[in-house]
């Protein structure tokens, strides 16, 4: 009997261990993955088309987040627009219900519906706001902008009870009320744009310095004079040139602009890191999970006291615990400006620094994913214990079953850029060849120019974006 | 076996009760409610400020003294309204609601403003090429405004720890278009103190 019994154990072990392999999310698609920082869109397109098990599963969010921006890259903007919107939908809608919370907790996270980082959800209305001002839709972007504000709103509420105790954390998104500026501004909406700049100027000033050395933009502070210009707004105009120490000169407009949006690099990817955790029993069968090196301690409840003493479990032992982690990919270039022709140039600057914000919020949330991690591996402790009770060696495959399965959640959304910069330029009505030298630092000695034409319109805005792939880092998958 | 159920059931209760994942629920209410989720702007505060503006625009001395005067009732076109706010406040919807019980109670009478103006003379030149001459509406028969209706919306917000102020106030004011005579001026001032 004992003997079926073990053979059972075994078969059991091995289709788990078949279920559950060490890869990160990243490794698991490591084939899109390379293609993608390739630039080989087609073949990335073809790779994800072709799975229509990741279009279904726990992590459809972020398989329509990456066909939406695959779309994108590669011009197809109603396509990816498409796709997007089924990525805000599922943003807005996924609900994890109870099945997969207990499995998650009785296993991994990986069992859950990934719902996207706050960022991330953002960065779906930034991409298909571009969309549709690339496609002179400028009431669908203007509803985009809408969206956005509602997400922002939510944002600030959800960190408003502080759970770390600390100021300053990223509830507030500069660079997207930035954006919510040039798109009403785009649409001449000038109180609108006012708005949205002094918003951004005020999150930048007050946020973003501190918390990634992030500074308002220069081209915020003139949009900002000049929406509040054109407002009549002359008590604002004073204060903010003085503020600024900008005298602003108003200049007819006698062409159109250029909005120019560079993507830069790779955004961070999620890894996995593993601590160990000392389970001291306590009194009245409190389990304390305890790291001395990182003055963690978090007790749980589990069974009765008799219960451990009579099976012996009263010693200490060791568990591992799994908590997600960012790896950066750092920026290849770091500067870069437009050449618009006869040797005028115009300096992107950047506006927002999407991999220090998506370390920043993890961050914000790590004594959560603390107790998450540490109430699935309790959880997990109690069933082997209960088992052990029956079964000694049932226990024993339990408790492998339990080291095997513990796994961090490391699903993010792995295309967006590493930071945006951006630029706006006048430029004369027509067809006009504009020119991006972007730079490395010193140190890699980086350069590369791309062209572009750009038909500007008379009176309007036109946008242009541009996403440039290169990361400064040596990489593998073996160092996801 | 027992062991092994309490310890599932205990499994499964810290699983209901700390994690607890509702689904979304959708209820339609009365318009009228008052529901404030956030403290910010809401459909409550818009609902308000056109029931005391358009009480008072309609109750107020310049109506019964340009109807005494020229025996017939004012125009009234409604021009810009300026948001000076920290928020994206629609006005059009307190707006409307102003403009309709104007209409509504037949006091006044109410013109486009100029951007649909701009839409109806668009329409207005296509019916004199594609509509029969007989109902072809003529040019220059539009209704000339008497008043210009001006707004702004100003907000303040005071803030300190978890406690927090916020204060709006709309103005609007009637401006004579032929002498820039302010006829009538009247705000609403909402004042809201929020404990996150």
């Amino acid at each position: 009997m004992r003997h079926i019994y073990r053979v059972r154990h075994l078969l059991l072990l091995s289709i788990l261990l078949l279920c559950f392999s060490c890869a990160s999310y990243y490794q698991m698609n490591y084939k899109f993955n390379r293609y993608f920082e390739e630039g080989e869109m087609e073949k990335a397109e073809k790779v994800l088309a072709n799975s229509k098990k990741a279009s279904e599963g726990k992590a459809k969010l972020l398989y329509h987040l990456n066909r939406g921006l695959v779309a994108s890259l590669q011009g197809e903007y109603e396509e990816s627009n498409q796709f997007f919107e089924q990525a805000y939908t599922l943003g807005e809608d996924l609900r994890n219900n109870y099945w997969n919370t207990a499995t998650s907790l009785l296993l991994n996270p990986n069992f859950t519906y990934y719902t996207g980082e706050d960022h991330e959800l953002l960065l779906i209305h930034y991409y298909k706001a571009l969309n549709f001002l690339k496609m002179d839709d400028r009431q669908s972007a203007l509803v985009e902008c809408r969206r956005l504000n509602i997400k922002l709103q939510q944002l600030s509420d959800k960190y408003k009870s502080n759970v770390l105790g600390k100021k300053g954390k990223y509830s507030r998104d500069a660079f997207v009320h930035n954006l919510m500026g040039i798109i009403y501004d785009a649409d001449q909406d000038y109180n609108n744009a006012f708005i949205a700049y002094r918003n951004a100027i005020e999150i930048y000033q007050q946020d973003y310095q501190t918390l990634f050395g992030v500074g308002p933009p220069e081209q915020l502070k003139k949009d900002l004079l000049r929406t509040a210009y054109l407002m009549g707004f002359e008590t604002e105009l004073t204060s903010y040139e003085k503020q600024f120490g900008i005298k602003y000169q108003h200049e007819k407009q006698e062409g159109g602009e250029l909005v120019f949006f560079w993507n830069n690099g790779l955004g961070p990817v999620k890894d996995e890191w593993s601590i160990n955790f000392a389970l001291v029993r306590g009194r009245g069968g409190v389990v304390n999970f305890t790291n001395d090196a990182l003055g963690l301690t978090f007790p749980f409840q589990l069974e009765n006291e008799e219960d451990y003493e009579k099976k012996n479990l009263s010693s200490v032992e060791f568990i591992r615990v799994a908590f997600p982690k960012y790896v950066e990919r750092p920026m290849l270039f770091n500067n870069a400006y437009l050449l618009l022709g006869q040797g005028k140039k115009i300096t992107l600057e950047q506006a927002e620094n999407i991999s220090e914000i998506a370390f920043q919020s993890l961050q914000q949330r790590m004594l959560k994913e603390f107790g998450v991690s540490l109430l699935r591996v309790a959880i997990k402790k109690a069933t082997e214990y209960s088992v052990r009770k029956e079964n000694d060696d049932l226990g024993a495959v339990i408790g492998l079953v339990n080291a095997i399965t513990e796994k961090a959640d490391t699903r993010n959304w792995q295309t967006i850029p590493h930071s945006i910069y951006y630029g706006r330029a006048k430029l004369p009505e027509g067809q006009q060849h504009i020119s991006l030298h972007m730079q490395g630092n010193p140190r890699n000695g980086h350069s590369r120019d791309h062209d572009f034409v750009v038909n500007i319109q008379k009176g309007k805005t036109t946008f242009q974006t541009f996403h440039s792939l290169d990361t400064d880092y040596v990489y593998s998958a073996l160092n996801y | 076996m027992k062991p092994t159920i309490k310890a599932f059931s205990l499994f499964v209760l810290v699983i209901l009760i700390g994690l607890g994942c509702a689904r979304k629920t959708v209820t339609r209410v009365d318009t009228n409610t008052d529901i404030d989720l956030s403290g910010r702007w809401n459909d409550a505060d818009s609902r308000r400020v056109a029931e005391a503006l358009s009480e008072s625009v309609i109750e107020s001395a310049w109506l019964e003294n340009f109807t005494r005067y020229h025996d017939r009732k004012p125009v009234v076109i409604v021009g810009l309204m300026t948001n000076k706010s920290h928020e994206h406040i629609e006005a059009e919807t307190f707006i409307k609601d102003i403009e309709k019980e104007m209409i509504r109670t037949g006091t006044v009478r109410v013109v486009q403003n100029s951007v649909f103006r701009e839409k109806l003379r668009e329409e207005r030149a296509d019916q004199q090429e594609m509509a029969s001459p007989e109902t072809a509406k003529r040019w220059g028969a539009e209704l000339g405004a008497d008043f210009m209706m001006f707004g702004t919306i100003n907000s303040i917000v005071d803030s300190e720890g978890k406690r927090q102020v916020t204060f709006y106030q709309v103005d609007l004011e009637l401006a004579n278009l032929e002498t820039n005579e302010i006829v009538w001026l009247d705000g609403k001032k909402i004042k809201k103190y929020i404990v996150n």
